[in-house]
Parts: C-alpha cells; sequence; structure tokens
C-alpha cells in the first residue's frame, strides 16, 4: 500500500505546481484551494524554494524576504524545519509578523487605542443610564470616586456590612439594592478609570505614549496600554488601512506573502492584505499574495472561511488541487461524499486501497467496551496509538485523566453559566486560547513540571527578564525547593508556594511573572480564584483542596499534546492539521449543550445541502475534517438513535453496523 | 568557570572520530592565611616582606593546570588552537571551503550523487564548559542551563558553521547534477560562492540566539612568529603598566601625571610665543583673526608617555642590553610572561570573572636551547607564583601549550607529577586523531610503584615515544646497540622515525596502557627466560623442548595473561607450553625468541650466536669478546660448536655483554664487505611487522 504512484496523477499534480509558479512569475496572486491530505504545506514550501531559487540573489541585496504566515506556532514550526536554514523567508503567525513591524511605531497605534477606551466609556455610560438605577444615580460621582477603596474593600462583603458602611457614605437607604449600587458604582468606578487614562494620554504622561503587545496574555488591559492578540489585529489592520507609510514598509519588505490554511484566519487579515496589493498596484511595485487553504475546513467562528472574491482579491487566480496523498482510498471516498462540493480528490497513489471505514452505532454505555475492541482488532500499543475523537468535552477530560478537575472548575460560578467557552477556554491545545484562571494553572504547572525536568532547558520555564539577572546560587536554591513530588492537591502547593515566595526572591519573581502582577501578597491565590472563578471565599480551600495535583498534571500533558499513551483523546477541532494511522470518531446527534442536532441535522438535511446554513456548513466541516485525519482505519461510532437519519448516513458511509455485531464483547445487545 | 573539552566536527584535519580534547583546570590560590593575618592592626611588617606571603601549600602548581598538546608535525595540534582562535576572534568572512574536512565533503558529495539530499556542509565545535564554580554569573550562558548541568556542573554549546541558504544549495546542486557537471571541485566552488553563518546550539541542537561566544571566552595566542617586532615586549611591558596605574592610583604615578600637567601648561606657554602668534598673523592676512584664531596646544599625556618615550633594556651581569639585541630565547618567555601579567592585571581585582580566559602558547621552544625548554614549565610556574604573591589577584588563565619538543613534555611530566592532559594528536589516512592521556587509564592495570616508576622513568628519551611513528622497546644492552643498525638498512623503517627506547629488567609490560593510548605501531623485544634449576645452569643444558617449562619474564608473563594463554595456576601464567612465536596486543607485538636450529635460546645474545653460528663477523666478535671460551668452543673453525654451546656462550657473556655488543657495533660497522650476520627470527619477524604497519598507514 501507498508504494505505487499514479503517473497520471503526478502529472496533474506536477502541473498544479506549475500553475503556482507561474502564478508567481507573472506576479500574480492567488487562491490554492486543496482538500484536506492533498500536500498543501508541500505546494507552499515548493513555491518558497521556486522563488529562493529564482530570486534569493536579488531579495538579499534588497534585503526582502518571502513572509509565510501561519495560523499556530506549530504550523510555522513544521515549515521552518522543512525549508532548512534560510534567511530569506520569515515563518511566523500573524500577530507575531504584525507587531515586529508596528512595534517600532507603536506610539502611531494610540489614537486608535483612544477611540476603543472611548467605546468602553460609551458603554459604561449606557449602562449606568439606565433606569433601574434611577434611584441610586443620585449618588454624587464624585463621593463615590473618593470613596473608592472602600468600596472595593467591601466589595465582597455581605449587603448587610455593606449597606452600614455605605448607606453613611453615599447618603441613600440602601437596603434591597445593595447589588444594583455595587454594579453600578463599579461601572462608574471602571468609566473613571478609563477616562483617566484618556487624560494621561491627552497629558503625554510617561507610559501613556505608546501601546503594548504582550504575546503572553490572553486578555487586554487597556488602562495599562497592553493588548492582546485580538486588540493587535483590530489596531493593525485600522492602523494600515489609514497609513500609507505602514502599507509602503509592508510591500517593500516582502514582495511575496503566503498565507497558510487561510480559512482560519481572521476577516480582518484577507481585508488587510487586500488594502496591501490595492496599494502595491497604485505604486506599480509588484506582490505576490498567495492562499494556501481549504474552505470546506473552516470550524472555527473567527475564521473568514472563504474568500468573497467579489470584494477581495477580484482578479486572483483560483487554483485548486484534487489529489489525495495522505489517506486510503477507501476514506476519500467517504470524505469526497462528506464534502458534497466541486472538489473530487483521488489518491495519487496507484495502490491506494487496503483502509477500511466502519460505522457503528450503539449508546454513550458502550464507548468503553468498543474502544477495547477497536483496540483488540486494530492492534494498538503505544508504537500504533488508536486517536479518539470526542464531541463531548467531560467525556475527553475523563478519559485522558482529570475529569474531576474539569468538573470541578466547570461547576464554579464562572464556568457554570458559561458552558459554550468551557471547551476552548479549558481544553484549547493553542495556549492563547486559554481562559484567564485555565491559563494560570497551566503557567503554574508548566514551571513546576518542566523544572523537575533534568534535560529540560531553564529558558523554556524562566522568563529572559529573570534569568538574566539570576546568580547561580539562586538558580541551585530554585532547583532545590522545587520539589512538589509528594504533593496531591493544588492547595498543598498553593500553600508551599506562599512559603516559597516568602524566602526566595526567585520564586517571588516567577510568580509575580505567571500570576502577572508587581506583588506577591499572602492571599493573592484566593483573590484570584474569587475574582476569575467567582468560588464564594467560603468554599475556596474545599475547591482547593479538590483539585488533583495528578490532574493538573494529566491536563498540563492533554493540553501539550504530549500524552504517551495507547489511545489518545482529542477535540475535534483539535486535530487540525494532523494525521494519523488509526482514528476511533465517537459522536452524537448534538455537540454541547448549544449546538443542540448539530450533527444530527446535517445528517438529515445532507440531500438537500442548504448552503447558506452556517450551522450546516460548520457541521459539514467538523465532520470532515474529524475523517480525513485518518490514514488507513476510521471507526465511527454513533451514540443516539438514527432511526431518523440512518438513509442518509447509509448513503455517505455504506453500511451502520449495530454495536452488537462487532465483537465477542456485546452479547448481551 | 573553565572550558572542560572540545570537539571538533569537519573541521580541517579533523573528521567524526577520535577528535576530543580535554583541558586542565585553571586553579585559584588561596590566600586565606595571609588574609587573616594582615587583619590583625600594626602587623604590618608581616605583609611587606615578600617572602612571607606564600607559603607552600598556597603555590599553583602550573604544570598541573596546563594542557599540552603535544604532537608528531602535521598531526594536528594547531588546528587545535586555530579552532578556539576562529571560534572567538574569527569572522564569518574568514570561512571557506579549505576549514572544512575533505572526507566529510567527499561523502557528503557520494550522497548526493546517489540522490540523499539529507546534509548540507557544515563545520562544528562542540565545547563543554565546567560551571561548578557557585561564584559566576550566570546571565552570558543561561540558554545552556538544565536542571542537569547544575548537577553536573557542565554546559555544553555547540558552534555550528553552516550554510545561510541550504535549500538555495541543494537546488544549486540537484541542478548541476541534471546537467552532469557535478563532481567535487564544483561542490568546493559552490560552496565558495555561497554565504555561511555561525549559529549556537544546546545541548539538544536548538539554536539560541542572543549568544555570543565572544561574551564567554578570551583567547590570545602567542606563537614564536610574534615575537618578531623589535619593540614588541616593550609593548606588552607598557601594557602591563598602564593597568597598573589606571587601577591602583599609585603615588608615583600621580606625581608622574602632575609633572606631565605642569609640562604641557609650561609648553602651551612657549608655544604660544614662539609659533601660535606667527601662525595667527599669517592666518588674519586671510581672514579676520577676531573671528578664527590658533592655539598650539601641547598634547603630552601618561600614555604617550610609555608608548614612546620609555625604554625598556635588560641587565644581565650589570651589563645593560638594549631590547632589540636580547636572544630571541628569553625576549620569547619574557613575552609569554608578560601576557599573563596582562592578563592578571587587567582583570578586576579578586574577581571571579563570567569569562573563560585561555591562552595558547603555540610552540614555546622555537628559539629556545634544550636546557631551557627543559626549564621552561618551572620558569612559567615561579614567575605566576612571583606574580600572584606581589598583587591581590588569586586567578589565573587556562593555559594551552602546543609543542613538539620533549624536553617541554618531560618538563610538563615531572614538574606535574602526571601525564593528565596531554592530549596526543597523529595523523592517519590524512585525517587527524587526539587522544586525551589520563594517567588513570595507563595506571588501570599497574601497580602504584609501577606508576610512579613510569613517571620516573619518562625523561627526555622515553617522552621521545609521543612524536615518533614507531616505537621499539628493549629490555637488553645488545639490541638496544645492534637494533639501530639494521633499522638503518631497512627500506621502509628508516624513511619513518622509529624510535628505539631501553627499558632494562623487562619491565616493558607497565608502558602497556600507555602505548595503546599512542596508537603507534610498537614493537616489544623481550626474552624467553626459561626457568632452569642450578644444575642446568652449571652444566650449561641447552633447552631443546619448553613443554613443562616456565619463564622468569615479567613482561611475558603480563601478555601471556592479557592473551589468557596458558594458566598454570589460579594466579600465574608462567608455563611456555602451547605458545605462539609471538602475542599481539592491540598495536602492540611482543616478540620472544623461538626454536633456532633445534634449541630454544633463552637472551638476545643467544640468539644471535645460533642463528649466525658460521657467520665470520660473529666469530670474529665472540673471538675478541671472550678469546679463551671461543677457542676452547670453536677450536680450530669449528663453527658448528657454537651451536651446541649456545647456553655455555650465554653464560660466559653475561659478565660481558656491553663488551660484546660494542665489539658487534663496531665489526658490523667496519666489515661491511663480509655478510652481515642475520637478526633472530623473532625480531626479524617483529621489525617485518612494523614495517607492513607503516606502510600500509602511508
Amino acid at each position: 500500500m501507498f508504494e505505487k504512484i499514479n503517473l497520471e496523477a503526478l502529472k496533474e499534480e506536477e502541473d498544479i505546481l506549475k500553475e503556482l509558479f507561474n502564478c508567481i512569475n507573472e506576479h500574480k496572486c492567488f487562491i490554492h484551494d486543496a482538500g484536506a491530505g492533498a500536500g498543501k504545506t508541500y505546494n507552499l514550501v515548493e513555491s518558497i524554494k521556486h522563488i529562493i531559487y529564482n530570486e534569493q540573489k536579488l531579495m538579499e541585496y534588497n534585503n526582502q524576504k518571502i513572509l509565510c504566515i501561519t495560523y499556530t506556532n506549530v504550523a510555522a514550526s513544521e515549515i521552518k524545519n522543512r525549508l532548512g536554514n534560510t534567511s530569506t523567508v520569515l515563518v511566523s503567525t500573524i500577530h507575531e509578523c504584525l507587531w515586529s513591524i508596528i512595534e517600532k511605531f507603536n506610539e502611531e497605534l494610540v489614537p486608535y487605542h483612544k477611540l476603543k477606551l472611548q467605546n468602553e466609556i460609551e458603554k459604561y455610560d449606557n449602562i449606568i443610564s439606565d433606569s433601574k438605577y434611577r434611584e441610586i444615580s443620585q449618588i454624587d460621582n464624585e463621593t463615590i470616586i473618593a470613596n473608592e477603596e472602600i468600596f472595593w474593600e467591601y466589595y465582597k462583603s455581605n449587603s448587610t456590612e455593606f449597606n452600614e458602611v455605605f448607606e453613611k457614605i453615599y447618603g441613600i437607604p440602601l437596603s434591597r439594592k445593595t447589588t444594583k449600587c455595587k454594579e453600578y458604582v463599579s461601572n462608574i468606578l471602571k468609566k473613571n478609570k478609563y477616562s483617566k487614562v484618556l487624560d494621561s494620554i491627552g497629558n503625554k504622561e510617561l507610559g501613556f505614549t505608546k501601546v503594548f503587545y504582550d504575546a503572553r496574555r490572553n486578555v487586554d488591559n487597556l488602562a495599562t496600554m497592553r493588548i492582546s492578540h485580538d486588540t493587535l489585529l483590530e489596531y493593525s489592520s485600522k492602523f494600515i488601512e489609514d497609513s500609507e507609510f505602514i502599507k509602503r514598509i509592508f510591500v517593500d519588505s516582502f514582495p511575496y506573502i503566503f498565507v497558510d490554511e487561510y480559512q482560519d484566519t481572521n476577516a480582518l487579515v484577507v481585508k488587510l492584505l487586500n488594502e496591501l496589493k490595492n496599494y502595491a498596484l497604485s505604486v506599480n511595485k509588484e506582490i505576490v499574495i498567495g492562499f494556501f487553504g481549504d474552505s470546506a475546513q473552516n470550524i472555527y467562528d473567527d475564521g473568514v472561511g472563504k474568500i468573497d472574491k467579489n470584494q477581495f482579491f477580484k482578479n486572483s487566480k483560483v487554483i485548486a488541487k484534487n489529489i489525495n496523498r495522505r489517506s486510503a482510498s477507501e476514506i476519500i471516498k467517504i470524505a469526497n461524499k462528506v464534502r458534497n462540493d466541486e472538489i473530487i480528490q483521488k489518491s495519487i497513489y496507484q495502490d491506494s486501497e487496503g483502509g477500511e471505514v466502519r460505522f457503528y452505532n450503539g449508546n454513550l454505555d458502550e464507548v468503553d467496551e468498543f474502544l477495547t475492541v477497536c483496540k483488540e482488532e486494530l492492534k494498538i500499543s503505544k508504537n500504533n496509538p488508536l486517536h479518539c475523537f470526542m464531541l463531548l468535552n467531560n467525556e475527553i477530560a475523563n478519559y485522558s485523566g482529570f475529569g474531576n478537575m474539569y468538573n470541578l472548575i466547570c461547576q464554579t460560578p464562572y464556568y457554570k453559566v458559561r458552558y459554550d467557552q468551557r471547551a476552548t477556554e479549558l481544553l484549547s491545545k493553542d495556549i492563547t486560547k486559554l481562559g484567564q484562571f485555565p491559563l494560570f494553572l497551566y503557567k503554574l504547572i508548566k514551571l513546576i513540571v518542566l523544572s523537575n525536568n533534568e534535560q529540560e532547558f531553564i529558558t523554556s520555564y524562566i522568563p529572559r527578564q529573570i534569568y538574566e539577572e539570576i546568580t547561580f546560587e539562586e538558580l541551585t536554591l530554585f532547583f532545590n525547593s522545587s520539589n512538589f513530588d509528594e504533593f496531591y492537591n493544588f492547595k498543598q502547593i498553593i500553600d508551599s508556594l506562599k512559603i516559597l515566595s516568602a524566602k526566595y526572591s526567585v520564586w517571588r519573581r516567577l510568580l509575580q511573572e505567571i500570576l502577572d502582577v508587581n506583588e506577591i501578597y499572602d492571599s493573592i491565590f484566593e483573590d484570584l480564584i474569587e475574582e476569575k472563578l467567582r468560588v464564594d471565599k467560603d468554599n475556596i480551600d474545599n475547591f482547593m483542596t479538590s483539585l488533583n495535583f495528578d490532574e493538573l498534571r494529566k491536563w498540563y500533558t492533554f493540553i501539550e499534546d504530549k500524552q504517551n499513551e495507547d489511545v489518545i483523546y482529542h477535540t475535534f477541532h483539535s486535530t487540525k492539521g494532523l494525521e494519523f494511522d488509526n482514528v476511533v470518531i465517537v459522536m452524537g446527534d448534538s455537540f454541547g449543550r448549544i449546538k443542540k442536532n448539530f450533527i444530527k441535522d446535517f445528517f438529515i438535511r445532507y440531500d438537500d445541502f442548504d448552503y447558506d446554513d452556517e450551522n450546516l456548513i460548520q457541521a459539514r466541516n467538523l465532520i470532515y475534517v474529524a475523517i480525513t485525519r485518518a490514514i488507513q482505519n476510521l471507526r465511527i461510532f454513533y451514540i443516539d438513535d438514527i432511526r431518523d437519519i440512518d438513509k442518509n448516513i447509509t448513503e455517505i458511509f455504506g453500511s451502520v453496523e449495530p454495536i452488537s455485531k462487532s465483537s465477542k464483547y456485546f452479547k448481551k445487545v | 568557570m573553565y572550558l572542560k573539552s572540545l570537539k571538533i566536527l569537519n573541521y580541517r584535519k579533523y573528521n567524526n572520530e577520535n577528535n576530543l580534547i580535554h583541558f586542565a583546570k585553571n586553579d585559584y590560590v588561596i590566600k586565606n592565611q595571609y588574609e587573616q593575618k594582615s587583619n590583625y592592626p600594626g602587623d604590618i611588617t608581616h605583609c611587606k616582606s615578600k617572602e612571607d606571603k606564600i607559603t607552600t601549600d598556597e603555590k599553583i602548581n602550573i604544570a598541573k593546570n596546563t594542557t599540552l598538546i603535544v604532537g608528531k608535525n602535521n598531526g594536528g595540534k594547531t588546528t587545535i588552537v586555530e579552532a578556539l582562535d576562529f571560534m572567538v576572534n574569527g569572522t564569518i568572512n574568514d570561512f571557506s571551503s579549505k576549514d572544512i574536512n575533505y572526507s566529510f565533503l567527499n561523502n557528503i558529495r557520494e550522497k548526493y550523487d546517489r540522490g540523499i539530499f539529507d546534509e548540507t556542509p557544515y563545520v562544528c565545535f562542540e565545547l563543554m564548559v565546567d560551571i561548578s564554580d557557585q561564584n559566576s554569573y550566570i546571565n552570558n550562558i543561561a540558554s545552556f542551563l538544565t536542571r542537569e548541568s547544575i548537577i553536573k556542573g557542565e554546559i555544553t554549546i555547540k558552534v555550528k558553521y553552516c550554510l545561510k541558504e541550504e535549500m538555495l544549495f541543494l537546488e544549486t546542486v540537484k541542478q548541476k547534477i541534471k546537467d552532469g557537471i557535478f563532481n567535487l571541485l564544483e561542490l568546493i566552488d559552490l560552496i565558495d560562492s555561497s554565504s555561511f553563518k555561525v549559529m549556537y546550539l544546546n545541548k539538544e541542537d536548538k539554536e539560541v540566539k542572543d549568544f555570543k561566544l565572544k561574551n564567554l571566552f578570551e583567547i590570545v595566542k602567542i606563537s614564536a612568529n610574534t615575537v618578531n617586532g623589535e619593540n614588541s615586549l616593550s609593548k606588552s611591558f607598557n601594557k602591563i603598566i598602564s593597568y597598573r596605574a589606571k587601577q591602583q592610583k599609585l603615588q608615583e604615578t600621580e606625581q608622574i601625571k602632575d609633572n606631565i600637567k605642569t609640562f604641557n601648561v609650561e609648553t602651551d606657554k612657549l608655544l604660544k610665543k614662539d609659533y601660535s602668534e606667527p601662525v595667527n598673523t599669517v592666518f588674519g592676512a586671510i581672514i579676520s583673526n577676531k573671528k578664527m584664531g590658533m592655539n598650539l596646544h601641547s598634547n603630552f599625556s601618561f600614555d604617550s608617555l610609555l608608548n614612546n618615550n620609555i625604554q625598556y633594556v635588560y641587565s644581565e651581569n650589570q651589563n645593560e642590553i638594549p631590547e632589540s639585541q636580547f636572544g630571541l630565547g628569553y625576549t620569547n618567555l619574557f613575552m609569554i610572561i608578560s601576557n599573563l601579567i596582562e592578563y592578571i592585571e587587567k582583570n578586576p581585582v579578586k574577581s571571579f570573572s563570567s569569562k573563560i580566559n585561555l591562552i595558547a602558547i603555540e610552540e614555546p621552544e622555537t628559539y629556545m636551547h634544550p636546557q631551557m625548554q627543559e626549564l621552561f614549565i618551572r620558569n612559567i610556574n615561579e614567575a605566576i607564583n612571583l606574580l600572584l604573591s606581589q598583587s591581590q589577584k588569586n586567578i589565573i588563565p587556562q593555559m594551552i601549550i602546543t609543542t613538539h619538543s620533549t624536553h617541554i613534555l618531560n618538563s610538563k611530566i615531572q614538574e606535574a607529577g602526571s601525564f593528565d592532559f596531554i592530549n596526543y594528536t597523529h595523523d592517519k589516512n590524512n585525517c587527524a586523531y587526539v587522544t586525551t592521556i589520563r594517567d588513570s587509564d595507563i595506571s588501570k592495570d599497574i601497580d602504584k610503584d609501577e606508576f610512579i616508576f613510569i613517571k620516573k622513568h619518562m625523561k627526555f628519551q622515553t617522552a621521545d615515544m609521543f612524536f615518533a611513528d614507531a616505537v621499539i622497546i628493549v629490555e637488553g644492552d645488545a639490541e638496544y646497540k645492534i637494533l639501530p643498525y639494521y633499522i638503518q638498512n631497512d627500506t621502509i623503517l628508516k624513511k619513518n622515525y622509529v624510535t628505539v627506547l631501553h627499558c632494562g629488567g623487562a619491565h616493558a609490560k607497565v608502558y602497556d596502557s600507555l602505548l595503546k593510548q599512542l596508537k603507534v605501531p610498537v614493537l616489544i623485544i623481550t626474552d624467553l627466560d626459561i626457568k632452569r634449576s642450578d644444575e642446568e645452569k652449571e652444566k650449561f643444558v641447552q633447552i631443546t623442548d619448553i613443554e613443562d617449562r616456565e619463564t622468569t619474564n615479567e613482561t611475558l608473563k603480563y601478555y601471556f595473561e592479557k592473551a589468557d594463554i596458558n594458566k598454570t595456576s589460579l594466579n600465574g601464567y608462567e608455563k611456555l607450553s602451547n605458545i605462539n612465536s609471538f602475542i599481539k596486543s592491540e598495536n602492540i607485538y611482543v616478540a620472544y625468541q623461538s626454536k633456532v636450529n633445534n634449541y630454544y635460546p633463552t637472551s638476545f645474545e643467544e640468539a644471535f650466536i645460533l642463528t649466525n653460528f658460521d657467520n665470520n663477523i660473529l666469530n670474529k666478535t665472540l673471538k675478541e669478546t671472550k678469546r679463551n671460551t671461543y677457542i676452547a668452543i670453536v677450536k680450530k673453525n669449528k663453527y658448528e660448536n657454537n651451536k651446541d654451546n649456545s647456553f655455555k656462550w650465554q653464560m660466559k657473556l653475561s659478565e660481558d655483554k656491553g663488551k660484546f655488543s660494542n665489539n658487534l657495533l663496531f665489526n658490523l660497522i667496519t666489515n661491511e664487505q663480509d655478510s652481515i650476520p642475520k637478526l633472530p627470527e623473532y625480531i626479524a619477524n617483529g621489525l617485518k611487522f612494523l614495517s607492513e604497519q607503516l606502510d600500509s598507514g602511508e
């Protein structure tokens, strides 16, 4: 299998490459659409090679580079690896690349920052002018501002205590209005904070003349002029739109810009690149912008999906590739059916047959047994692992060994109401998408795990500004004190950290860095849990004791994608761009609580596909991405009743096997 | 911190094996005792007297802390120092195809021809740095630290010189192969037209950015040809004096500076009157001198005083000799010492530097006579101890000496009492090989006394083995005298440098481990030394059968044990039954007598007589040496009798061995028309082994 190349298919592949090279030679923008496993990255690398071979000397002379924008750091390092040493290509994520250039002009971002602050203030204004605050709005603003400190001090105390203090200060009766009062006052205070920042910007005070992007943060801190990923994109696209010279810098520096997995990239990026292309056109400069991707693999809400050619890149050439280099023909056949569009793939191999696709139906209780059977039948071991994709987050957490930890955090008041954010904020392998408390946990466990690994370089877990000033002796002290082996819950870790940070300046500084604060005080961890997870003061100790250290470590390995098991569990989203020999997909009608019948609807309406229905497209893309990860063996286990959809499922997958058939283990059914 | 080892990969003569060089640690002087004493108020006398400053246990033994790189010419000695110098002080523009090992390039070319493109040309140096000294700063090396490195106290830094554009290079190669014009020369051309860059990698080959080796290392190279300039010494002495002046603010220096200031002011006045005014008059004729003018200022400074106006004069026997007339040998020695002084002076007082300092001295023996070479290490040692005693400094640089002087090698071994940190280089198939000699390796198979013996026995002549192509060790005086004659007559051996060492009393075995590390072919010529009863000795009984016989020769017993033959008892290997005609142990060939004309000779002399019983030169020699015995045995030209009396000859000659060998050598040289006696078969075979080895090594 996969040994004999089909020469006709190879010729087709070479012709596609030639088409890409022609676009490059003629300085034409292009969109390269290639389905899953088509060797899209190969074409991207070959295109870069083509430019280097022909243009490297000239580009070096002009100090120009090929810019290759990837969606994740993982993809960036994969491409860098394939390219070898070169200083002609800059491979980076869009954020890194934008910041590397815009950083030098970061004072230019201040106007956009001002605008954002003004918008925020407007929002607060809207809130406080709500009629429900009519009575409370009698309180004098100056009094509120003057008593800010006392307010925050009593903010968390109960209403009796709060009212006792503030009725005197604010001079109005507060009984039964405590919550409203707290809301109103805190909004006034927040508004006041931003107004002050605006003043400081206006006065050009120290620290308020520039905007900074902090790659390690997932949320903005507008008051300290620090922004995170999304806001960087927002500001830069406006900046580039407004400013000729920054466009010129981009166009002059990067005569070739390639976007990998364009469907995932933010719509703002496409808009921004379109601006660059138009600018180049207007000044008669040449620029090639090439998009590599597949709109059917767009599974992120913020991804652009398709490039609307009526609006952007009107004259670009679309080059499609229908060759598959990854999977057995049995899998390609199913994938083509799921896609159900103009891309119909065929394998590049003559001997691509020999894969297996099977669709089973059963219920959630049978997943365990089903996996046992799969393991046996597919001869699964750590060297030949089974990759199991699941739609249910708590199941992934359970099977990966951190179910209690996942549930515990989901049950906190903060996440209890945000079930749509749990998957991303708790299970995303892209660190930039983790929630604030999970990110803190991640950084802390990372420090503990890595500092106990003797082979790990300190630069991977000690931030630069700390290791640059540390002495050998301090480092030795740090290592001698960094031993958490005997601990089994989070509370013990926190207690130990409290002692360590009081004793050693290295620990203090590391924790400041992890928590992103200037000072470590005794109850900082409790306050963090209270603030970020809204856990009640009285429950914090209990919460920390219930967080199992071993589960936290397993969660960390899951996030890092470093599990060394025979069965490895994934969310559908996290498998993007990967490929595995053996894939098991466990799915049912719904995707989480919000997307009821998300999958079922897709199967019901598979025939009369309505392309305008966002949900259907999303479901199709998600299933398409999942099944196309498989190289050889693909098994799908549907855990809900399929009576309504079995016609279309049979249409796509051929047949549905009852679980009992799959082996001797299911005699009881 | 200090440099522990260096691995050279694909650089010049070095390929990918036997390329690890070890360096000795530089030591600190512990001055605690003295400092404590001076804490007593009023105890100034103590500090002022030089003699009291260093007690014996505070002295540094430079010999122990010096790394030696020894070996024949073209063995890769200089390459090691050049590699270090290039890494630290060189620029990427100095790098070219000639720096890349040719066997490596050839391998790459073959791979490309076979369609494998997994590698591009590169050179890599792997430095292992000891960081166990807790006082050093880690800011320079943070990117290389792991928890393990803190425990082990060492880090690895890889310095890799590789292509800037790998893919462009490979694509060009592919194109050349397609066009059918690819060969080694094309590859070299392509390398020279490509740009290279330097990358620093950690142990796991991950690139470390923002690091520069220059921030961590400082290397000074002192070689004999830098001593050419007439005032090179003055220059380096001047540097030292300015460091001192700047740092210590001596009263005298301040006085000199005051004098200079006064001088400048006075001169200015004179200049103004006699020079500035006339100039300004001329100037004013062109431009109004109210707006512009010219002033002349005296610009004499302390530095210019030192650099141009102070003369160094050596005094020897109360005669003052100008620098230019001073012997090159001494100048060389002083240059080396002045560089050491410069190092010690320029580093801040008592600092534990965040840098590693290396001083590489190349072939200091140049211009030195043998006695001076022999004392070289001791002189340096004395100088350093004196220097440290006079300053507050307590740190010295790491010293590396490359040499092909047996005297310097010997003096290092004698002064240090150790073989440690001698890096021995040699050349094989045009690639350099390096082995670091270690006491622990040499002494692993021998007892303490024998190790002491090696060190004491190692003198000028024995140290010669480090520079030889082949080594012959003999245990008897006769072989020692006679063999060089036969070597001179061997077509292959005479082209090589074969050293013959005399190691009496069957002690050759103690050199076993050392010789194995040197890897050159070795021939040990020893004796069968068959154990005989007193009766057999009295009756001069000849041995015709060695079944059940034993040897008394320690070297033989040692090699029998190595080869595990003839074990008699639990601990003994003296039995001679079932032995081969020689023993081979790695690069060592042990030769001993075998049956000649029916008899087993027990010594060189007996074998020689049995082999050449009817040879004129031998008979002449025997007659001259022991006239009476000769007449008694040979009677009238009955040479056959020599055969049957070989053991008697052996016993009779034993008091006159020296006389016999001297006479034999004399007769060999003066009677060239006669047929030359043959070497006994066991020695002839041994020499054949050597010449075969040397021939194949070419």
